[in-house]
């Protein structure tokens, strides 16, 4: 068995599941459905030369955490693939408190780690972080700072949690936990413009065209004054008609959206790779392998176009 | 990192983009729209969606 089926089965093992079948069914499609980043607290471990296997409850925690995010972030958005529609709107938050008190629940029973009130605090500090983001992303900024500010609360903490966590329950000292938390900061800001560029450019037009929500590439072609930013803001009402789509994600690219994306992801990269150098870490292959994989896309981008990457764009 | 309107000028600043590695950033501007949907799917990373 894998790390990640026996955290979910220690989770499901929980007295708080066994006479909640709610929360035990939601675990049980968990064994699945693995959420981004439920491997990051291994990740930890590994670089900083612990057992994997300390990571456990750091993955069963961040496995909580993540499917509460879940069920608020689909409350939040409407999504019409959210849990709420089958178990109601009240339920669906109650069923995300449960998770996330679970979640710090396992954390502060790992006796065996030394560090567990500070692991619980950490995810306390996430879910909290990640709420005031999620509150200020439904207010759909219309800012630079604004949009700034939203990510870095409501995509930042996650990830910066799970690496944190991760190195405490390794026994990592107090800098190279925090240096973690930081690179896992950097990572969810890269996550989040991935998550912007794949919404701004789907077909047919995502909530976020739909609601007339802000993601940067969006934001971009509506702050920065191009040509076709008259054009772009006129379409956006009119996105679910297939061909006026097609002409603002046209205009996203030429006016240089699409661009800037891209270069915000690489000096992210940049920023991730030089605080990883710093890093005294037994072994930086496993967030190598993160950044390598967060930079894949751009560089398939640039050879498709005929372009030379250079990380020196900034 | 740059300000959006800072980025844009440099961006199309024939003085900027031919002296710095802005070259490749311009050349994803000009790319087609089927060229950039192409590569879409490779950079599907939806941050709260599961792995």
């Amino acid at each position: 068995m894998g790390l990640y089926e026996e955290s979910i089965q220690s989770l499901l093992r929980h007295s708080t599941v066994k006479n909640w079948n709610a929360i035990g069914n939601a675990l049980e499609r968990a064994l699945t459905r693995q959420p981004v980043a439920w491997h990051f607290p291994i990740k930890a471990c590994e670089a900083v030369g612990a057992p994997v296997e300390n990571a456990l409850p750091a993955v069963a925690a961040i496995t909580c955490a993540h499917m509460a995010l879940i069920l608020i972030d689909d409350l939040l958005d409407e999504d019409p693939r959210g849990a709420y529609l089958h178990l109601g709107v009240g339920r669906a938050a109650n069923l995300a408190l449960g998770l996330n008190t679970l979640g710090i629940s396992i954390l502060l029973e790992a006796k065996d780690c030394k560090e567990r009130v500070r692991a619980a605090a950490a995810l306390n500090e996430m879910m909290q972080r990640t709420a005031y983001g999620q509150d200020l992303d439904v207010q759909n900024a219309q800012t630079e700072e604004a949009y700034w500010a939203a990510t870095r609360s409501k995509s930042s903490p996650y990830f910066a949690a799970a690496l944190y966590i991760g190195a405490l329950f390794g026994d990592a000292n107090s800098d190279t936990a925090s240096q973690l938390k930081r690179f896992g900061e950097i990572f969810g800001e890269i996550m989040q413009i991935h998550d912007d560029l794949n919404d701004t450019l789907a077909s047919p037009a995502n909530v976020d065209w739909l609601k007339g929500r802000s993601p940067l590439p969006i934001l971009f072609a509506q702050i920065v004054p191009h040509p076709e930013r008259e054009r772009f803001i006129q379409l956006r009402t009119q996105v679910e008609d297939p061909k006026a789509l097609k002409e603002a994600q046209s205009i996203l690219v030429g006016c240089g959206a699409i661009s800037y994306c891209i270069n915000e992801l690489i000096s992210r990269h940049k920023q991730a790779s030089s605080l990883l150098e710093d890093m005294r870490l037994s072994d930086p292959q496993p967030l190598m392998q993160l950044l390598e994989e967060a930079i894949a896309p751009i560089r398939h981008l640039f050879t498709e176009v005929g372009a030379d990457f250079k990380e020196e764009n900034n | 990192m740059l300000s959006m309107q800072t980025f844009y000028s440099s961006l199309f600043s024939p003085k900027v983009n031919q002296a710095s590695s802005f070259r490749a950033l311009l050349q994803v501007a000009r790319a087609s729209l089927k060229e950039i949907l192409a590569v879409r799917s490779t950079l599907a990373w939806d941050t709260w969606g599961e792995s």
